[in-house]
């Protein structure tokens, strides 16, 4: 399996009112050509922000630093020019909050056609018949009656589907989706989930950004746990839900409510405090003198890699 | 403790069609006991909860609070009321003041009840007991609501909803929003805060992993009827649509949320829906009891035979 994105030690600094956000502070993170890899953590662990970064959607009054290698470029050199030619077409982002990333003032049909006569066809009957096709395709039906629809008519679920027809109207190779079952319900998840997993088995790949378990269970075939900026586990969905590694991330899943709503006590420490330690040790059950200093990503003999040091 | 009798609420926004958003609902909660009502978005869940508050006048029904019937009453009677059912929202950045302070907004049940104080204790007082319930410091009550994390601004939400010791909380998907560790120790805090202050509690959601987790009792909701409703329903579903809500299968077709074919007059909600339909379903079932429980279907039983 190849590598298709390869990010090394990025960090996303946000100077703020004197403080510094280390919203992302060193990601290693590699993806791989036709998988499905979910990021998961909780609000405010920069999962978003990391997405971001990749395809340089970030305000300009942050500090970006590190290495995003795609097709042997580092796309955080590149120019704005040269990133356009990238973003919708090679690699597509799917927003969250998808009533506030739609364009109220124009028709559904005409923001899904946008990338594809930005990237591929021109002619306005074939993006149209495109676009009925992509309807058809995230079952929004009969899509000659919704083409000329406003996002106001649509539900949150049929907006979310919407907005994952967007991202891959352009033909991408890798989709970021973020949080896209946010606040929708079973039957939407079920429908994003199937929409995704399709997708996957089409060949594109797929970047899942979101707290969901249940969705990211169901699609990914790799999970990423991510804490205070930091990647804690990387590893197999299977024998991730089999039994996690990291504290923290027994932790999420010991507050699932079929495994008995326990949430993790404590909160996460400000980023701008950060001292230098494993950013968990002060919600941890098992805080050793050694946690003052971060663990590395410690890899083991099944492929995973945990930034705990129980497990060197 | 709580009754909502043939509750129904019908929107007909000039110019469109008429939405009948909830349709003839009985439901009841007892004191003390933790309702869970399930459904998808658009179901109706949380226009019956503002029907219950009287928040929204009912197109036809009754709500019955402590016996008392709370249909035909003033607005200043209502407010009286109020005080002891309160609501927790789906999304506290919308319901707290930004321009406020969090301690103003936890205060002011307060200053609109003035004589629910004990008498000599200053709203400050109650504001640090507030606080110490549901888990913020005093330095967090002094910020404005931007400068706070969703899960701590629900839990700035439940101590104004709990500062006039309700009977009933209302709380209409307090944790669709929040990461799965905020969302144990919010519903950890609502169910600790119940068991001290003895109160019931509606709880409205769409993750029916956490309904079941937490209801005494569970109602599911389509369509904007009640279609089945008792004690462990989510682990024996009898409703064709409370199967597909508990059923985990992913076939890997893509499921269609939308209705297929117009719509009935006068027959089952689910009638489009149904996998399981015959032509009795054209004619709308009533609730039927059975084994303590309310189903509202003609062929739950020979279903239940089948599997």
């Amino acid at each position: 399996m190849t590598t298709i994105l390869e990010v090394q030690q990025l960090h996303v600094h946000f100077p703020i009112s004197g403080k510094v956000i280390r919203a992302v502070d060193g990601v290693d993170i590699g993806i791989m050509q036709s998988e499905a890899l979910a990021i998961i953590g909780e609000s405010g662990s920069g999962k978003s922000v990391l997405g971001l970064a990749l395809l340089g959607l970030l305000p300009a009054n942050c500090n970006v630093a590190g290495i995003v290698r795609y097709r042997g470029a580092d796309l955080l050199t590149l120019s704005e020019n040269e990133l356009e030619m990238i973003r919708g077409s090679k690699i597509a982002w799917v927003p969250q909050n998808p009533a506030g990333a739609m364009n109220p003032s124009m028709t559904v049909g005409a923001q899904i056609g946008e990338p594809i006569s930005l990237h591929v066809e021109k002619n306005r009957s074939i993006v149209r018949k495109k676009v009925l096709e992509l309807l058809q395709f995230i079952r929004i039906t009969p899509p000659e009656e919704r083409i000329d629809s406003y996002p106001y008519s649509f539900s949150g679920g049929m907006l979310q589907r919407s907005l994952v027809a967007m991202g891959i109207a352009g033909l991408p190779e890798l989709l970021i989706a973020d949080e896209p079952t946010k606040g929708i319900d079973i039957m939407n998840r079920q429908a994003v989930s199937a929409l995704l997993r399709i997708l996957r088995e089409k060949g594109i790949t797929l970047l899942v950004i979101t707290h969901d378990l249940s969705f990211a269970r169901n699609l990914a075939d790799r999970i990423a746990v991510m804490y205070s900026g930091r990647i804690m586990e990387i590893r197999d969905r299977k024998s991730f839900f089999n039994g996690p590694l990291h504290p923290y991330a027994r932790g999420i899943l010991r507050s699932l409510p079929e495994n008995g709503l326990h949430p993790i006590s404590g909160r996460t420490r400000e980023s701008d405090k950060y001292d230098g330690g494993c950013r968990f040790r002060f919600r941890c059950t098992y805080t050793i003198e050694r946690c003052k200093v971060e663990p590395p990503l410690i890899t083991l003999p099944d492929g995973a890699a945990v930034r705990c040091w129980l497990y060197d | 403790m709580i009754e909502g009798r043939g509750l129904t609420k019908i929107f007909a926004p000039p110019g469109k069609n008429r939405i009948t958003a909830v349709d003839g609902v009985d439901i009841r909660i007892e004191t003390g006991e933790t309702l869970a009502l399930v459904g998808e978005s658009g179901c109706g869940k949380s226009t019956l909860s503002r029907l219950l508050l009287l928040l929204i006048p009912p197109t036809r029904g009754e709500v019955f609070f402590e016996g008392q019937d709370l249909t035909g009453l003033k607005e200043k009677e209502l407010r009286l009321i109020r005080r002891k059912i309160q609501i927790v929202p789906q999304q506290p950045e919308s319901a707290l003041n930004p321009r406020w302070k969090i301690s103003d907004s936890i205060c002011e049940p307060f200053r609109i009840h003035p004589d629910a104080l004990p008498p000599g204790r200053q709203p400050g007082e109650e504001l640090e007991k507030l606080l110490e319930l549901v888990g913020l410091e005093p330095e967090q009550a002094a910020r404005y609501p931007h400068q706070l994390s969703g899960g701590e601004l629900q839990r700035a939400v439940i101590a104004r909803a709990i500062a006039l010791e309700p009977a009933l909380v209302i709380c209409d998907e307090p944790t669709s929003m929040l990461d799965v560790s905020t969302q144990a120790a919010i519903v950890r805090l609502l169910q600790t805060l119940q068991h001290r202050l003895g109160c019931a509690l509606l709880f409205i959601t769409h993750d029916q992993g956490l309904a079941h987790a937490i209801g005494d009792r569970t109602a599911v909701m389509f369509g904007g009827q009640i279609v089945e409703e008792g004690r462990g329903i989510l682990d024996r579903p009898f409703h064709p649509f409370t199967r597909r809500l508990t059923s985990t299968s992913d076939s890997g077709s893509l499921p269609c949320p939308e209705p297929q074919g117009t719509r009935v007059p006068g027959s089952c909600v689910y009638y489009q829906f149904c996998p399981e339909k015959t032509e009795k379903c054209l004619h709308r079932p009533e609730l039927q009891e059975c084994e303590n429980r309310r189903v509202r279907c003609h062929n739950f039983a020979t279903l239940d035979a089948d599997t």
